[in-house]
């Protein structure tokens, strides 16, 4: 067992030191609007991350050797927890969280875009500390390695860090391009958010308003600071969100090549087919549903409401504009199980990801077939090119893993929940980096009711879902800490 | 394209033994004097066999008799759904259940043994149709059998093959797999238990219609029951112990006692799959207990410990058998029966579900993946007691799994048409799927399926049938790729 912690704490100082600089954002916002007990509390955050990250920084030496899966595992886990843990200090010492747990939580929901909160009301928080919120929930949204992909330049290892924090991407695109595809995705990103930002505004939105939203909705987070998420705000601006919650939920770096006038690539990409389809079908269903069964009484607001609805949760956000606590069943299945399939690969959406339900699809497909002819070989393909038997078996262990931990998690809640159905969303909802849900966490995702050793445990569950599990549960398997 | 011929032999033969069975109902309909019934079930049976004999008699041979993969699914898939249509005639003939869609979903609910009900009001019914209903789970139960040891591996179906990989090596070597053979052995043991279950009511006291009619529902893995409230009608314990004991051996490999016959005496304990059979069932009794104490939920330790018991043996062998309303349990304790759902008995077994040596393999194959992720070159073969697993078996496992999570997603949109909440919509399908019988909140333990439209019933009761039939003979049948004459 030979971790490399010299370069894995070398990353982490380099992060920290980040973190430092972004703490600079909210202690600005907080010293603008006065909030002095919160601008003490963020630099006293940054002052922490810095006096740490720093020495780690500078003392230790550059390591030539590349690091191994284990080592980027390893440096993940370390880099999030870090990150989550000097984040959770603000709502720590500017007495909005009076527990520990409760501040991870917050922390955690944020970076990990779930948006699930721990604040009984959010509408009655500082600025400064709602700014925090949602941009550190901005920040998770682009994932904060891919972004350091590019401060990365030269380091060795950096490459494996990217296929751990964006899958997907092995698949299509050839591994050497890495920090190309880092710059693309950041500025991509940057980009949409800008012209949402400016949309926003356009639509009457304050900037303070508009800049909330933003983060939330193009980091597919759904955290807000108002009583009611969108629900008051006028149909502009959930349109609006609507449009940037789909995009963000789509593979970036192909949408950043439209900008660019490449749109041969976004054309024969199976996942760009076929999601936008499944959320239209689902929005479709959803809209008919409401209808049909009265809960509205006009198509438009059906259209309105269903059709939000279904793409905060396909895109895995979890931004609201209506009451869905009362709708049809069939409704509220549709869009659970939308949950789970979660957005395209490269792209801030979390859950199992599009590219691998066509993966499992076409290998079930593949089984009709081997069982009429049990002789028949037929490959299975993604974008016309055929995968090859590793891939595909990775890809279906993942799926049965986050099966699993998905029940793991509804057992382990079941603890601490009213009814089962609490225990089934809440599980889904965090797994799947959603944030609301039917049932006991409601709309808005409320978890102040839970114990802190819960709320430590539903940490863990959003981290696992967000660093697409292996980081957070390898740890936990005896083959981890195995000498090879 | 079907070939015909030997397929409408094979649905010949069935219909007609389908006819002849109900033989038993009509003999009990004579003792009790129920003449409409006995007039139902004539009518039924007499037209039944008669068209099954002449369908046997007048469809020449063909010369090449061998069936092939595509007619296998398709005599196997049709014969089940064939035989949960003319079970249910004598229920409508008879005014029992009136209308079609109920009498259906109840008979495909006995012959996959499953146990799920519409009735609302049980007692009272005539004891013939009642004797039927539970005789259908005793047939089915045995059906299964035969299924799952001689004619699902032709079709490549995982469950016997899976067994027969499992239990290579020393222990089985002395076990033939020839059809006629094992089949026959099987049923000797199959009848050897139920007459088990059967002296041991009646030493508990019963009756003799009450002890026959539950043998046939516990053997077979079913639940239906002659009370309205099920086992608790009998409200007592050594009832209880009986058909507890009764339901977790049935819910093991039968091939395991037909070893255990044949002399090799630790044939059951070493084996793996039992093992862990045994495990869940241990330890999901006593977290049960412990939970239901601990929450104050039960005052007496001795009555929490009767119930997780009953309850779970019940549910892990999919019988469905009601002690008490599991219902009305903490919510941890519900979610471990929520997972003794998916879970079933073991391969081979008159218990449906996923079965436990598939829940071993997934979690191998979770294993595998886990240990891939940080030693990428490594290649590591599946082995579960000794027994490695062919990259095929694993596919086809894998494969299986992605069809149950998909078929559980589809019937959870449909159910949930209806006015029920989540819970109830995903637990109908899990439990019509793993063939179960009650399921939560609407469908729960003290709750019937009367409330589902006709429809949905329909859908349920075809659900239950391909549930049984480990899913693929029925989905095949409804797949392009099954009718499509150049593939």
């Amino acid at each position: 067992m030979n971790t490399k912690y010299k370069a894995i704490f070398r990353i982490t100082g380099l992060v920290l030191c980040i973190q430092a600089m972004v703490l600079a954002v909210p202690a600005a916002s907080a010293l603008y609007w006065g909030e002095l007990r919160c601008l003490v509390s963020f630099l006293i955050s940054a002052a922490i991350s810095l006096a740490i990250g720093l020495p780690l920084r500078l003392c230790l030496k550059e390591e030539k050797d590349t690091l191994t899966t284990r080592d980027a595992l390893i440096t993940i886990l370390f880099v999030w927890v870090c990150i989550t843990l000097d984040s959770a200090l603000p709502y720590l010492m500017s007495g909005h969280h009076t527990s520990f747990a409760s501040a991870l939580f917050e922390s955690v929901s944020s970076w990990t875009t779930t948006g699930a909160t721990a604040f009984p009301n959010v509408a009655a928080l500082p600025q400064s500390i709602s700014l925090w919120r949602n941009f550190s929930q901005w920040l998770g949204g682009a994932g904060i390695l891919v972004m350091l992909t590019l401060l990365l330049r030269g380091m060795g290892g950096s490459s494996t860090l990217m296929k751990l924090e964006a899958p997907g991407i092995v698949m299509s695109e050839n591994s050497g391009r890495y920090l190309v595809l880092a710059k693309k995705l950041a500025i991509t990103y940057v980009v949409l958010s800008g012209i949402q930002f400016i949309l926003l505004l356009l639509g009457g939105c304050g900037p303070f308003d508009a800049m909330i939203i933003t983060f939330s909705s193009c980091a597919t987070g759904g955290a807000t600071c108002y009583h009611s998420s969108l629900v008051s705000f006028s149909p502009y601006v959930q349109l609006v969100s609507a449009v940037f919650m789909i995009l963000s939920s789509m593979n970036l770096v192909l949408i950043g090549g439209v900008f660019l006038g490449e749109t041969e690539k976004m054309k024969n990409s199976s996942e760009t087919k076929l999601y936008p389809m499944v959320m239209a079908v689902a929005a479709v269903v959803v809209i008919a549903d409401l209808r049909l069964t009265g809960t509205y009484e006009t198509l438009s607001e059906a259209i309105r409401y269903g059709g939000f609805q279904t793409v905060s949760f396909a895109s895995t956000c979890g931004l609201y504009n209506a009451n869905f606590e009362n709708w049809p069943t069939l409704c509220k299945s549709i869009l659970s199980f939308m949950t789970f399939a979660g957005g395209c690969s490269m792209s801030t959406s979390g859950a199992i990801k599009i590219f691998r339900i066509i993966i499992l699809i076409k290998l079930l497909k593949r089984s009709f077939t081997t069982r009429l002819h049990p002789t028949a070989v037929k490959a299975v393909t993604l974008n016309g090119k055929a995968l090859s038997a590793q891939v595909t078996n990775s890809v279906v262990s993942f799926f049965f893993t986050y099966m699993v931990v998905f029940l793991a998690g509804v057992f382990i809640i079941s603890f601490e929940s009213p009814d089962m159905q609490s225990a089934f969303t809440s599980a889904a909802s965090l797994l799947n980096n959603i944030g609301a849900g039917f049932g006991a966490m409601g709309a808005n995702g409320c978890y102040a009711e839970y114990g802190p050793f819960m709320k430590i445990f539903m940490c863990l569950l959003m981290l696992a879902g967000r660093l697409e599990l292996y980081p957070v549960i390898l740890p936990f398997t005896g083959t981890f800490y195995k000498k090879q | 394209m079907v070939t015909w011929k030997p397929v409408c032999k094979i649905l010949g033969a069935v219909t007609a033994l389908v006819g002849a069975t109900m033989l038993l109902p009509v003999v009990c309909a004579v003792i009790y004097g129920e003449w409409d019934c006995v007039k139902a079930f004539m009518l039924c049976m007499v037209p039944m066999i008669i068209a099954g004999v002449l369908a046997l008699k007048l469809i020449p041979e063909t010369e090449n008799a061998s069936i092939r993969m595509r007619d296998g699914f398709f005599a196997v898939g049709f014969a089940w759904l064939l035989m949960s249509f003319f079970g249910s005639l004598p229920f409508v003939i008879s005014g029992t259940i009136p209308h079609m869609a109920d009498a259906f979903f109840e008979t495909a609910s006995g012959f996959t043994t499953t146990g799920s009900t519409i009735l609302q009001v049980i007692e009272g019914l005539p004891k013939s149709m009642l004797l039927w209903r539970s005789f259908t789970h005793f047939l089915g139960g045995m059906g299964v059998l035969v299924l799952t040891v001689a004619i699902l591996p032709m079709l490549g179906i995982g469950g016997a093959k899976l067994m027969r990989a499992e239990t290579t090596g020393p222990t089985m070597d002395r076990i033939s797999f020839s059809l006629n053979d094992t089949a026959k052995s099987l049923y000797v043991i199959y009848m050897g238990v139920t007459a088990l279950v059967c002296v041991g009511l009646l030493l508990c006291g019963c009756n003799f219609y009450d002890s026959i009619l539950h043998a046939f529902s516990t053997v077979g893995t079913g639940g239906f029951s002659s009370f309205n409230d099920s086992v608790a009608g009998f409200n007592s314990v050594w009832v209880e112990i009986v058909l507890g004991l009764g339901m977790f051996i049935c819910g093991v490999n039968f091939n395991l006692y037909y070893a255990f016959i044949k002399g090799d005496r630790k044939a059951i304990i070493k084996d793996s799959e039992f093992r862990v059979y045994a495990i869940i069932v241990s330890v999901s009794i006593i977290f049960i207990t412990v939970t239901l104490v601990a929450t104050g939920t039960y005052a007496s330790l001795g009555k929490a410990l009767r119930d997780s018991f009953f309850q779970v043996t019940s549910l892990i062998s999919t019988t469905g058998f009601g002690s008490a309303d599991y219902d009305l349990w903490p919510v941890p304790c519900r979610i471990v029966i929520f997972f003794l759902f998916i879970f079933g008995g073991c391969a081979s077994s008159t218990a449906g579900g996923v079965k436990i040596i598939r829940v071993m393999l997934f979690g191998k194959l979770i294993q595998r993946g886990l240990f891939r992720k940080l030693h990428s070159t490594s290649v590591k073969p599946v082995k579960i007691g000794g027994t490695s697993f062919s990259a095929k078996t694993m596919s086809e496992l894998a494969a299986f799994g992605i069809l149950y999570v998909t078929v559980i997603v589809i019937g959870t949109l449909i159910v949930s048409l209806e006015k029920v909440s989540l819970i109830t919509a995903l637990s109908t399908v899990l439990t019509c799927l793993s063939n179960i019988g009650p399921g939560f909140e609407m469908v729960g333990p003290t709750c019937n399926f009367a409330f589902y439209s006709a429809p949905v019933k329909v859908f349920l009761g075809v659900l239950m049938i391909a549930g049984r039939l480990e899913l693929y003979t029925i989905i095949l049948l409804i797949r392009p790729e099954f009718w499509n004459k150049y593939r």
